[in-house]
């Protein structure tokens, strides 16, 4: 097994890197005649002479930026030889061995060059991730949904976290919003085409990382090349009928290349969706429900969102020692939200707009021994949601090629709270709508919209520093970072009417935390193994602008430990290690939410509230059965303390706070298999076992369910840890991707239609997610929260590429196809059913407390007036007979459980251009 | 990019914008879209079992657009609140409510006496009553407010009610609001008194006409009201069509008088010879004018002073409003106590 002692010399003589961005290349030169070591001999990289080698003819590159790279060995008497597309991926090692010959003798140069992260001990962490190119390859076409194909992932939570709980470091630099992760999105979107790969890890993350205690989001993207090269897409399914066609147009136009003796990268991305959040819900039976013969795309469900990011690297002085990247990102995410309510007057639907920029800055000093990384990065995010001032116009597809403009936004911005005490000009009072074809007024609303107005900013200014030295037999990891952060938010609900007696108060903050970290690491070498030890510490200050703040500044110290040491065939980490993330500041803040009764209720912020703990412990076990094959077995223990959940306060049970008193653990399994893409096939299985369970699942919900007794007594259950929201049990997924050899199959007009014809497919079968039932009423738990489960789902997702010249050029003509089996996946259901359905009885309740509500009679003017429902004529739909039908035909409109259901089968029908 | 692919280019453009594709569902018109009963008149507009009060024709926006705006009492809503409703003039579904209050859903909010200008402004009364027990009958907040027809709750509030007026008499309420031109409105200020007539039983709103006033908004901060002389008693007011002529009734009076402003003069144009005449308005300018007398509707051709009565004995008649045209009148027909729009053609 020539992996074997390749693997050996590996952690005799060389050190590794263990850099999220960087990874590092090893390996040995020898002479051809007799496998003789040469010592001395220079290696060099991307034309920068960087490493000699040792005595036994091993060298090592540390710091090596992800991507493509040329290694080149020089020594006096033999050949030069290059090796050029050498891959080198973050936290990774890749091996280039070199055998060269004497200069004089002609005879070919040998090269290997071969990446094994499966076997290195040094590789602790638990990573797993997706190339650039790959991501192309499958039917994915968000970091987010790559990302998301990792084993432990449900979504955008991993290993049972709740939303929020992960980080994102983008170039080594963190970006994460501090504000409402958990509720809300980054703000800034990395356009595929712009990155080198992107990696999930899980646990035994350096300790240069924090924020986190679920999983990091590791990004590399491109240097500008060394020639100009692009790449242009549009993909949609408008060409597509029927069902198919939901409305989408996609753009990509991707250029890098060198500008004098920089590389620039730009991609600009842009899509728009007619349905931005297609549902595969049942047709109503209805037939007068106007979904009955549309029931395809969900109106005021639109969306389109831009992503256009630059890169620049440029190269500081002669040495090459010190380069400079410069990077921007700016994204803009808007949509209509449909909401059943307004389902027949969707001008009152509210809308949502989130704006981020990315602004970094990384000067890098790198040599084989030490490397500095002074990195600072300036990131915005702004998030708007109410009611537009006026729909949009849309230019072609679902794109507006506008801004929305919300009602009342000039004054959230302002932070106006002394304004907003009054009416908001613009919102209209919302009434009961007479544009239903029922007419009867109950369920759908009309004439204004709810009077919602939620905004808030998030700036961070951050500045990180993390520097690096390699010795013989250890490496040394050391660093800190600032963050100055400022939080705005804003907050108004019924802003039609003037706050009062019935309406709170206006919730509006501003403050400026600051956050700072240090850590060291380092990684020792023994024989047969690697002993990695790192501590980092971490601590938040709120600031003084939040009212209560009495704590001052939070610290947590993290230490992180891990042991890895080779087997026989195969290696075993062990790992620990304890991670921090401050909460959500918007658990530090008071806000008002909407109660439909309109009593004033409030959620009361608690600025004194800590970090959020997780310790972690992992066992984890590589191995490769075959040159080709792959196989890693993680199990992993986490245990959550201090999770933010909701206190009750007072006897009010939705006037709440906020407090670090929840705790819980996740405990799993990870079985990874893997076929490298090779002789025209690949796969990869991933299955995950696990279970989350904690005392709170979210924080904006209350544990303390009051239960009335049969006594009458009140109780509240007894905290008690039951399954997290995104505790989900059992997941498969299955990844091939297979690619017809050139050549091959019948010929068609001269033409060989079947060959080059790549398929990528993914699997993916998974156990459902839990949900709590309450009996009819709502005000009483069935079981514990969490105690029931969705039903399984599984969706199959396909994409067929076909290379063809277009115009000259290389190009593809593809076809993605998501949940290609058009499969109905039920993706949250009614707690007081377990069904999606609200059933008869329900339906008819709802039905007969609207009619108690609106007995009153429909005259005939009366825009409620149907006629198909005055069964005697006499302009007057009245009494019971007449009127409790259209009561119990709205009820059943508007009980449709849309979005219980997964999305549909949809297509994506794209070409491609290289250019 | 060569001639060849430029065109295929097109091509694909041409074939995403003019394909035909999905698109999300959207209501339909779901109403009738004519009156309750066939011609010939009378037409029933309305079979609200609430009240629909003090029609008014609205300008025509263009052909077969001409509408009426009054008064309709929502029954579906918890408060009853009366708003304004507009319906086209022959007949069908309410096409619009004006409706919206700030206050919340424990008010009655009553929109009544509207009046529209020439240039789409619009003047009605405003009121708002909270539904507390024990609280007294009258509004919380009253009053005579401008806007216009496009945006009608972007108000002025030109007086707030009651007021004394420079007569020296407290004016409770207002009716039988009209424009004398864009700046200046005329009306009748009443006295309102909420009569129960028993211990228990739930009151009564009886206005009596105290005098015909008028208000000049143009460019002041604060208008300004002028009582017209003459108009002791006034019950109903109509304005004729220079602006300049006002028509009226009194208390307990069989006559229909018309008063000239610019000169003070004021004659007696028709005189029904007995019963009480109210609710007078004009038509042909001012050539034929209806007024309800005893409770039902006389048509009076005033070059030949022909009187026609459209007798119901049934019901009782109350404000008329002839249409833009003239042909046609909308009037209210009281029954027991309900209160619905009919449209009469003009004899």
């Amino acid at each position: 097994m020539r992996a074997v002692p390749v693997l050996l010399a590996l952690v005799c003589g060389t050190q590794v890197a263990m850099s999220q961005t960087n990874g590092s290349i090893v390996g040995h030169v020898r002479q051809r005649d007799g496998n003789v070591p040469i010592a001395g001999a220079q290696v060099g990289l991307d034309g920068r002479w960087l490493a000699v080698t040792d005595s036994a003819g091993y060298y090592r590159i540390r710091e090596v930026r992800s991507g493509w790279h040329l290694v080149t060995v020089r020594a006096i008497g033999f050949e030069t030889v290059r090796r050029d597309s050498v891959l080198v991926r973050a936290g990774q090692i890749t091996l280039v061995n070199f055998t060269v010959d004497v200069f004089t003798i002609e005879r070919p140069v040998v090269v290997e060059g071969y990446a094994d992260s499966i076997l290195d001990p040094a590789l602790v962490a638990t990573v797993q991730r997706i190339g650039g190119e790959e991501l192309r390859r499958f039917p994915v076409t968000t970091l987010e949904e790559a990302v998301a194909l990792s084993a432990g992932a449900v979504g955008e939570s991993y290993r049972g976290g709740r939303l929020g709980q992960q980080a994102f470091v983008l170039d080594g630099l963190g970006v994460k919003n501090q504000l409402d992760a958990s509720t809300g999105p980054l703000g800034i979107r990395i356009p595929p085409d712009v990155l080198t790969e992107a990696a999930l890890a899980t646990n035994g993350f350096s300790a240069r990382y924090g924020q986190a205690i679920s999983g990091l989001i590791n990004v590399v993207t491109k240097d500008g090349g060394d020639h100009w090269s692009g790449r242009a897409a549009y993909e949609s399914d408008r060409l597509l009928w029927g069902g198919a066609d939901l409305g989408l147009d996609r753009a990509v136009v991707s250029v890098d290349g060198p500008v004098g003796k920089a590389g620039l990268v730009a991609v600009l991305d842009a899509e728009g969706r007619l349905d931005a959040d297609p549902v595969h819900a049942p047709v109503p039976s209805d037939p007068r429900d106007p979904r009955h013969n549309d029931p395809a795309l969900l109106p005021h469900n639109s969306g389109e969102r831009y992503d256009a990011a630059v890169k620049l690297r440029v190269p500081l002085g002669g040495s090459g020692a010190h380069t400079l990247r410069l990077f921007a990102l700016r994204s803009a995410d808007q949509r209509l939200l449909y909401d059943p309510v307004y389902k027949y007057d969707t001008q009152w639907a509210p809308a949502r707009r989130v704006t981020g920029n990315l602004f970094s800055a990384h000067l890098q000093r790198a040599t084989n021994e030490f490397t500095a990384d002074i990195r600072a990065g300036y990131f915005t995010r702004e998030f708007v949601r109410g009611t537009l001032t006026e729909q949009p116009s849309y230019r072609f597809g679902a794109i507006t090629g506008k801004s929305f403009r919300f009602v009342g936004e000039d004054l959230a911005r302002a932070q106006d709270t002394i304004a907003a005490w009054r009416p908001i000009a613009g919102f209209n009072p919302p009434d009961l709508s007479d544009r239903s074809p029922w007419g009867v007024p109950a369920f759908f609303v009309g004439s204004g919209s709810n009077g919602e107005l939620a905004w808030n900013s998030y700036r961070e200014l951050r500045g990180q520093a993390d520097f690096s030295v390699g010795g013989p037999k250890t490496d040394l990891y050391f660093g800190g970072e600032l963050s100055a952060q400022r939080v705005r938010t804003f907050q108004r609900v019924f802003g039609y009417l003037s706050v009062g007696d019935s309406v709170p108060p206006t919730a509006a903050s501003s403050f400026s935390p600051l956050s700072a970290a240090a850590y060291v690491e380092g990684q020792a070498h023994g024989d047969d193994f690697v002993v990695t030890l790192g501590i980092r510490y971490d601590q938040f200050d709120p600031g003084a602008g939040v009212p209560g703040a009495v704590v001052g500044a939070r610290r947590s110290i993290n230490p992180r430990a891990a042991f890895s040491t080779v087997l026989k065939g195969a290696t075993l980490v062990a790992s620990w290690g304890k991670f921090s993330q401050a909460p959500d500041f918007q658990y530090l803040v008071d806000a008002a939410f909407d109660d439909t009764l309109r009593t004033g209720r409030f959620r009361r912020g608690n600025p004194n509230i800590g970090f959020e703990d997780a310790t972690q412990y992992e066992f984890s076990l590589r191995t490769r059965p075959s040159a080709n094959t792959t196989v890693r077995v993680n199990i992993f223990n986490k245990l959550l303390d201090g999770l933010v959940g909701s206190v009750p306060l007072g006897v009010d049970a939705d006037s709440t706070g906020f407090g670090n008193f929840d705790f819980g653990n996740v405990k799993g399994a990870e079985v990874i298999l893997e076929r490298v893409f090779v002789g025209g096939w690949g796969a990869r299985v991933a299955y995950t076992l696990q279970r989350a369970q904690a005392t709170a699942t979210d924080a904006f919900q209350l544990v303390r369910r009051i239960r009335i007794g049969p006594t009458g007594d009140t109780i509240n259950p007894a905290r008690v840890e039951f399954p997290l929201d995104y505790d989900r049990r059992h997941s498969l997924t299955v990844i091939g991707q297979g690619r017809i050899p050139d050549g091959w199959g019948p010929r068609l007009a001269g033409r060989q239609l079947l060959a080059g014809l790549e398929a990528a497919t993914i699997v993916r079968a998974s156990s459902g997610l839990p949900f709590t039932m309450t009996n009819a009423t709502g005000d009483t738990l069935i079981g514990l929260p969490n105690s029931h489960n969705l039903p399984p789902t599984f969706t199959v997702d396909m994409l067929l590429r076909r290379p063809l010249r277009i115009a000259g050029r290389q190009g593809t003509l593809y076809l993605d196809v998501r949940n290609l089996l058009n499969r109905r996946n039920i993706e949250a259901v009614r707690r007081e059913t377990g069904q999606p359905n609200l059933d008869s009885t329900g339906i008819a309740a709802l039905a007969e407390r609207a009619y108690q509500a609106h007995p009153e009679a429909v005259p005939y003017e009366s825009p409620r007036y149907r006629s198909f429902a005055d069964l005697n004529g006499n302009g007057l739909i009245e009494g019971r007979n007449e009127l409790y039908p259209l009561f119990l035909s709205a009820a059943r409109d508007f009980a449709q459980p849309l979005f219980s259901y997964g999305p549909p089968r949809m297509f994506r029908l794209g070409v491609e251009l290289l250019f | 990019m060569s001639a060849r692919p430029r065109t295929r280019f097109w091509l694909l453009a041409a074939l995403l914008a003019a394909c035909e594709h999905g698109a999300p569902f959207r209501p339909v018109p779901y109403t009738p879209d004519g009156p309750f009963t066939p011609p010939p008149p009378p037409t029933r507009l309305t079979l609200n079992p609430g009240l629909d009060l003090a029609p008014i024709a609205l300008p025509a926006a263009g052909a077969g657009t001409s509408a009426i705006l009054y008064t309709a009492e929502r029954r579906d809503r918890a408060d009853h609140d009366q708003c304004f409703a507009v319906l086209p003039q022959g007949g069908g579904a309410i096409t619009r409510y004006i409706c919206r209050t700030t206050a919340a859903d424990d008010s009655i909010n009553v929109f009544s006496e509207a009046a529209v200008a020439a240039d789409g402004q619009l003047a009605y009364v405003r009121a708002s009553t909270h539904r507390f027990p024990f609280r007294p009958v009258s509004p919380d907040v009253e009053a005579l407010v401008v806007g216009t027809l496009d945006d009608p709750h972007n108000v002025r509030v030109l007086r707030t009610l009651p007021y004394t007026a420079p007569s020296g008499r407290i004016h409770q309420g207002i009716s039988h609001v009209g424009w004398l031109g864009a700046t200046k409105l005329v009306y009748v200020a009443d006295s309102v008194t909420y009569p129960r007539a028993c211990s228990g039983c739930p009151p009564d709103t009886v206005r009596t006409g105290l005098e015909i006033a008028t208000l000049d908004l143009f460019g002041l901060p604060v208008p300004i009201i002028v009582v017209v002389p003459g108009t002791d008693s006034a019950s109903s007011v109509a304005v004729g069509a220079t602006g300049d002529t006002i028509y009226f009734t009194r208390l307990n009076d069989s006559r229909v008088y018309r008063r000239v402003l610019s000169s003070g003069q004021t004659d007696t144009i028709h005189d029904f010879g007995g019963g009480i005449a109210q609710d007078v308005a004009v038509a042909n300018g001012g050539g034929y004018l209806v007024a309800i007398v005893d409770d039902q509707p006389h048509f009076v051709n005033l070059a030949t002073g022909a009187d026609v009565l459209v007798a119901d004995p049934t019901a009782s008649f109350r404000r008329p409003v002839f249409s833009s045209d003239g042909t046609r009148v909308t009037i209210e027909r009281w029954v027991n106590g309900a209160v619905d729009l009919w449209l009469l053609d003009v004899p």
